[in-house]
Order: C-alpha cells, then structure tokens, then sequence
C-alpha cells in the first residue's frame, strides 16, 4: 500500500520520473498521485533535480574498431587471456606470458632429473662423462678441472 | 534485441565468431562507456575499462548465464568493478574534463556554453559524492538499470540500494540546487 512516506521515499531515491521508478509499484504510485494533488510540488522538486543531472552528457565516442582489433584471435591468446588478463596500462602481461614457456622449461627440467636420480641412472651418465673425457687424462690427476 | 537473441550472440562469440560478437560490441559500447566516463572523470581511463570489458566478455563468454541476469547487468557489473580498480590505482580524483562538449544541436553558442557550466558542476558534485553513491545514482538515473539490476552490479540488497540513492540524491540536491 503505497503512502506519502513511501511516494517521497521513491521520488528521494529514483527521482521524479516514472520511467525510473520501481515497475512493480509504479501503477500504485501513478495512482496515489491521482488523488492526492497536493505531493506535485515534492514531484516538480524530484524533476528539478533530474533536470540538472540531464545536463551531463559526456561525450562518448564509438570504440567499436578498437575493441573488435584489440581481440585476441588464436585459442591459445584466449586461453591467455583467461589467465593473465589484458591491460592496456601494463607491461606485466607480455612479461607474464614470456614467462610460461621458461616455467614450463623449468618444470620439464627439476621433474626429469629427479627421475633420473631417482631411477638410479646417475651412474650412467658418469660412465659416459668418463668415456667423453678420457682423452684428457685420469680424473685422479685433477686434470679435467685445470 | 530479445534476451534469446542477445545469448545467442554471446554463444557464437564464446565459439569465435567475430560478426556475432560485434553486433554485442556496437549496441554496448556506448552506455557502457557513458557509465565509465561518469564514474571515472577521465576519457582515457574510460576507454580502457570498456575495451578491457569487451576483452573479459570475449574470453569468459561461456561463463554468461543469461538466466540469472540481462547482459547489459552482467557487462556493467564487469564495467563497474573495472572502475573500481581503476579508482584504487589512482592516488585522486581527476576532475578536469578537457573534452567536453556538448551535442547541443541548433542551440545557441551561450545556450551550449550554460549546459556545459552545468555540466561540469553536476560532473564534480557526482565525483565528491562516496563512491558507492555515485555507482547507485549512474547505475539508475543515466544507465537505466532497475533497481534489481543495480542493486546486483553493486553486489547488495534492494533496500541498500535506496539508502545510497536516497543519501546520494540529498548530497547532490544541496551542493547542485542549493537545499535539502
């Protein structure tokens, strides 16, 4: 049921025009106004208020060519793109994105020879170190390290 | 444009369809920049959060559910917490507005010349309002959102979203008409 404290609330919050006003009250509020000419003046004072924010109309000018160049096109930039948001202010983002092949390089590399010591393969690349070497003499002799 | 088409749209662009997604582009760009440009007092810092927006729309399309919101809210909520981050990075308020002008069609040089003082008084009283009030007062009076939609871009219930108003609009109507 709509009263003159809630009439002013809406007009307090949406200001004086319908089209603004709460849809599944508006009916009621068009209703009570009918009847009750005496709120017109807290109406004309909602709409002057309107009035001056009308007023500020910001040029907006068309960005559609620039959004549309700016999409990434390939999956894997989309996939990026999930991850590592753009910016068009920020440097982090093409840095961030040189950074996965090194992390996955990284990865690749600790995850391997973790395996190969632990699958006791060491002593294999030692005998080959030892063959590849030999030329330069016996390792007792410290002369592959001079 | 019907709800269903609209997803639609967004399905094809979740898929890389780049025509479905432009028609998106061009019907939203526009109030979605209004709202930044009002939020954020600066044209360039505006452009960016709807470009970045349209970018987030492009990768996470598949994440839309056009049944729990109209696009238009879900682009706005995107739009609005942009301008929120926008806002942390920045020390202060920018109130210079070097490029206003204002599309006054046949109206007389001093007529253009008054709207654009009015202009820029309503533009600084909206920047010195809480940054909540502001979003409240841009969300319903210039994007046209209901006050379900808002109340839901602002992440808060509709009676929070008519206190905001209500404190908003008071701020506005005493520094803008001089009473309360």
């Amino acid at each position: 049921m709509i009263d003159e404290n809630r009439y002013r609330e809406v007009l307090d919050c949406y200001g004086g025009d319908p089209a603004r006003w709460p849809a599944d009250v508006r009916a009621e509020l068009l209703e009570f106004e009918a009847r009750n000419q005496s709120v017109e003046a807290l109406r004309r004072e909602a709409q002057a208020l309107d009035s001056m924010l009308d007023a500020y109309r910001p040029p907006v000018f068309d960005q559609s060519e620039a959004i549309m160049a700016a999409l990434p096109s390939s999956l894997g930039e989309r996939q990026l793109d999930w991850f590592v948001p753009a910016s068009p202010v920020s440097l982090w983002r093409p840095l961030a994105a040189g950074a996965v092949p090194l992390l996955l390089g990284l990865a690749v590399g600790l995850s391997s020879s973790t395996e190969i010591v632990a699958s006791g393969e060491a002593g294999v690349w030692e005998a080959q170190e030892r063959v590849l070497l030999a030329p330069l003499g016996p390792a007792s002799e410290g002369a592959w390290y001079d | 444009m019907e709800r269903d088409t609209e997803t639609d749209l967004v399905r094809r662009g979740a898929n890389g369809d780049r025509g479905a997604f432009r028609v998106l582009v061009e019907k939203h760009q526009r109030p979605l920049g209004a709202y930044a440009r009002r939020m954020l007092s600066d044209p360039h810092l505006a452009e960016d959060v709807v470009q970045e927006t349209f970018l987030r729309l492009w990768s996470q399309a598949a994440r839309y559910d056009s049944g729990a919101a109209r696009l238009t809210t879900w682009l706005h909520n995107i739009a609005h917490n942009l301008c929120i981050d926008s806002f942390r990075k920045r020390s202060r308020m920018s109130f210079t507005d070097d490029e206003s002008r204002f599309e006054a069609a046949g109206a007389s040089l001093e007529q253009e010349q008054q709207e654009r003082q009015q202009g820029d008084r309503v533009s600084s009283a909206l920047a010195r309002l809480a940054e909540r009030q502001r979003s409240a007062i841009l969300l319903c009076h210039y994007q046209g959102l209901s006050n379900r939609e808002a109340a839901r871009v602002l992440d808060v219930s509709v009676d929070a979203l008519e206190s905001l108003l209500a404190r908003g609009r008071r701020a506005l109507k005493k520094e803008l008409l001089g009473n309360d």
